[in-house]
């Protein structure tokens, strides 16, 4: 996988690629926009994270210039404008996810993975999703364990479809926040750990261990371990 | 014609000034023709009084130049002398002098109006007689014989004059009253379509749209730095003209403000970021205490700066991005969102939404809503309750809106502290240890205000918070 990393701050851009790296992905840096519009005219990337205030071109003309040409490459935005009305503008010139500075590194890899992921068919017919004995029928909306039926609120099935979708993946608490809930807002207590939290007793009840992880500072992970 | 659509041109000022103006003239007019006529009775009993001391001298001076004559030969020749439709002199006339002050003659008197003749007049042997129907004024002269006879003027056409006056004076106070009337509503309509034009631009500039101008009805130099000959415009386009500067001067301060809070955004959060990227790297290498509390630290303050940007940026904004809002969605996002963490706590959580729809950012009244939430949950006890409840309730203006109750079942906030807690960096001392940064209920007052409604606070067996939104879309 090949990303390209489009970030005029030198310590911060050295970071995002070093870890990046040491996450198996090869990166390319840019430091400039006239830089990243040629680089992605000449190169194919998987993904690219591009900052919004850049010299020469900023990011939003780039992902606009990239979506005129019928490039559909995911693009992260990764920027310190904050503010709703802003992120609705990254997402509306074409962004696939936004992502406020300062960020948490497993925040920005987990945006990444699950961009990346999003490309990749979902397995099965795409009206079921399984993980381990839990089975979602997305069409009938409901929930298996082991076989049994498992009563669920219409929330708590689409939280459990992202994490499925995500198997694997470590999901942020934000990313719960604005794909499950659809709000972008700061809690100040830990709402999406009671949800968790519930969506775990009824998915760990023969269980011995639980199917999400918990990352700590990061979020959650579910998966199948045997 | 767009006046007749609006009954509320009634209740215009404009128009209200206009009826005083036509109330006014028509007041003056009708003064000055009633000076008029009182003048016009006057000069005509004068002119009456003035030919019956010409008769009466001009008899009196006949009966000396010629006293052989007798009383009726000598009023014979001095009627034949006279033009008879203008005085007629006759002796004696008992019949008539009995219908002096007859009930008859009175109602004629109450009929006559200009006929009538004043007060002063009467009292100098002056009588009024009918003579078949015509009206007659009479004075009595005494002749050299030691006769008396009666001089009389006809004064029956003053009854017609009376007639022809008082139609042309209605006549023409209705004249007057009418091209008040229309003056009046035409300049009404003309200030009120200015003035619903003006009252049209600031809404739409209100509704977000910034750019929106007030149109001007004399064309001015379009150049935006040139300023018009003021005196030249009239006063609405004056109006107008400074209203627009002033827009202008707002636009510009709020756009500077935005600007500012970017700039202090970006400035301030790059090195932070990099202090994170930093702290967060040699974690990685080498974990330790110092470094996990640090980051923590690191977070508060971000966190802090989020906030107080993001109070910064809610207060420069408009209504542009608004849409509508369902309540009850809302409501019921909330009630789903938080009922497990009530819950957990062991708090009865209810919600009881309606179907009401404003206008607003969902995301920031979410954000308002879980501010307010999250301080209930703070401060309840265990087994303590929590409501949110939405009814329809009109604003102090008699507009729509909708009214939101929370109501926990806390120890509630001392009186004296309602105003203070909306302060930024505010906190009760033993909140100050729950680690919250004092800005939560700024960033809820922000919010609320920036979509036109209003926080109360109050003690009700705990804190009850009311908030009120204009409701519609």
């Amino acid at each position: 996988m090949k990303l390209l990393v489009v970030e005029d701050d030198p310590t911060l851009a050295d970071f995002i690629a070093k870890g990046l790296r040491q996450a198996g992905f090869v990166v390319d840096l840019c430091v400039d926009g006239k830089d990243a519009l040629f680089r992605v005219a000449t190169e194919s990337y998987d993904l690219m994270i591009m900052d919004r205030m850049l010299p020469q071109v900023d990011g939003l003309t780039i992902i606009r210039t990239l979506r005129a040409s019928a490039n559909q490459t995911p693009v992260l935005i990764l920027s310190a404008l904050d503010d709703v009305d802003q992120r609705v503008e990254g997402l509306a010139a074409g962004a696939d996810d936004y992502l406020t500075k300062p960020f948490a590194f497993k925040e920005l890899l987990a945006r990444v993975q699950a961009l990346l992921r999003r490309q990749a068919p979902v397995n099965g017919l795409g009206t079921q999703l399984q993980v381990a004995d839990v089975l979602l029928d997305l069409a009938k909306q409901k929930v298996w364990v082991d076989g049994l039926a498992v009563a669920m609120q219409p929330r708590e099935i689409r939280l459990l479809e992202y994490l499925m979708r995500h198997e694997g993946q470590l999901i942020s608490r934000t990313m719960l926040l604005e794909n499950v809930w659809e709000y972008h807002f700061d809690p100040q207590t830990n709402i999406v750990d009671v949800h968790i939290s519930r969506l775990r007793q009824k998915l760990d009840k023969n269980r011995s261990g639980s199917l999400i992880q918990t990352v700590r500072g990061a979020g959650y992970v579910l998966a199948a371990h045997t | 014609m767009s006046w007749l659509r609006t009954p509320k041109i009634l209740t215009s000022s404009s128009f209200r000034f206009a009826m005083l103006t036509v109330g006014v003239i028509w007041l003056s007019t009708a003064l000055v023709l009633v000076a008029v006529y009182m003048q016009l009775d006057r000069a005509i009993w004068r002119s009456i009084d003035a030919s019956l001391d010409l008769q009466t001298t001009e008899l009196l001076q006949q009966a000396k130049q010629t006293p052989s004559l007798s009383t009726e030969e000598l009023l014979a020749a001095y009627n034949a002398q006279l033009n008879s439709s203008q005085a007629i002199a006759s002796s004696g006339a008992d019949s008539m002098q009995q219908m002096h002050n007859s009930p008859a003659m009175h109602a004629m008197h109450q009929a006559m109006g200009l006929a009538q003749p004043p007060a002063r007049f009467l009292a100098e042997h002056h009588r009024m007689l009918a003579v078949n129907g015509a009206l007659q004024v009479a004075r009595s002269v005494e002749l050299p014989n030691g006769e008396a006879v009666e001089l009389s003027q006809n004064v029956a056409y003053l009854t017609d004059l009376q007639t022809s006056l008082w139609q042309s004076l209605l006549f023409g106070l209705a004249i007057t009253l009418g091209i008040a009337l229309l003056g009046s509503l035409v300049l009404t309509q003309r200030s009120l379509r200015r003035i619903h034009q003006i009252n049209r631009s600031c809404q739409a500039i209100m509704a977000g749209d910034l750019a929106h101008r007030i149109p001007y009805q004399k064309a001015l130099d379009a150049r935006a730095d040139a300023k018009p000959q003021l005196g030249a415009l009239d006063d609405y386009d004056q109006m107008a003209w400074h209203i627009n500067q002033m827009l202008d001067a707002i636009h510009d301060a709020m756009a500077k403000v935005r600007q500012v809070s970017d700039n202090i955004a970006h400035d301030l959060k790059s090195p932070l970021a990099r202090i994170r990227v930093k702290l967060e790297s040699a974690y990685e290498q080498q974990p330790s205490i110092e470094v996990e509390d640090s980051l923590q630290e690191l977070d508060r303050v971000l966190a802090m700066t989020k906030s107080l940007l993001g109070i910064a940026r809610i207060e420069s904004k408009t209504r542009a991005g608004f849409a509508p809002v369902s309540v009850r969605e809302l409501l019921q996002d909330v009630q789903e969102m938080y009922g497990p963490v009530f819950d957990e706590q062991g708090i009865e959580f209810s919600v009881e939404p309606n179907d009401q729809t404003l206008a607003g950012d969902k995301h920031l009244l979410m954000q308002a809503l879980t501010n307010l939430l999250d301080n209930a949950h703070n401060h309840t006890p265990t087994h303590g309750s929590v409501s949110l409840l939405a009814t329809a309730e009109r604003g102090v203006d008699g507009s729509a809106g909708v009214q939101w109750q929370i109501q926990d079942s806390g120890p509630g906030i001392d009186k004296a502290e309602f105003t203070k807690v909306f302060e930024r960096f505010y906190r009760q001392d033993e909140a100050r240890q729950s680690g919250g940064f004092g800005l939560g209920l700024s960033l809820v007052q922000s919010i609320i205000q920036l979509h036109g409604g209003t926080v109360e606070l109050s003690n009700n067996a705990g804190l009850r918070v009311d908030i009120w939104l204009p409701a519609g879309v």
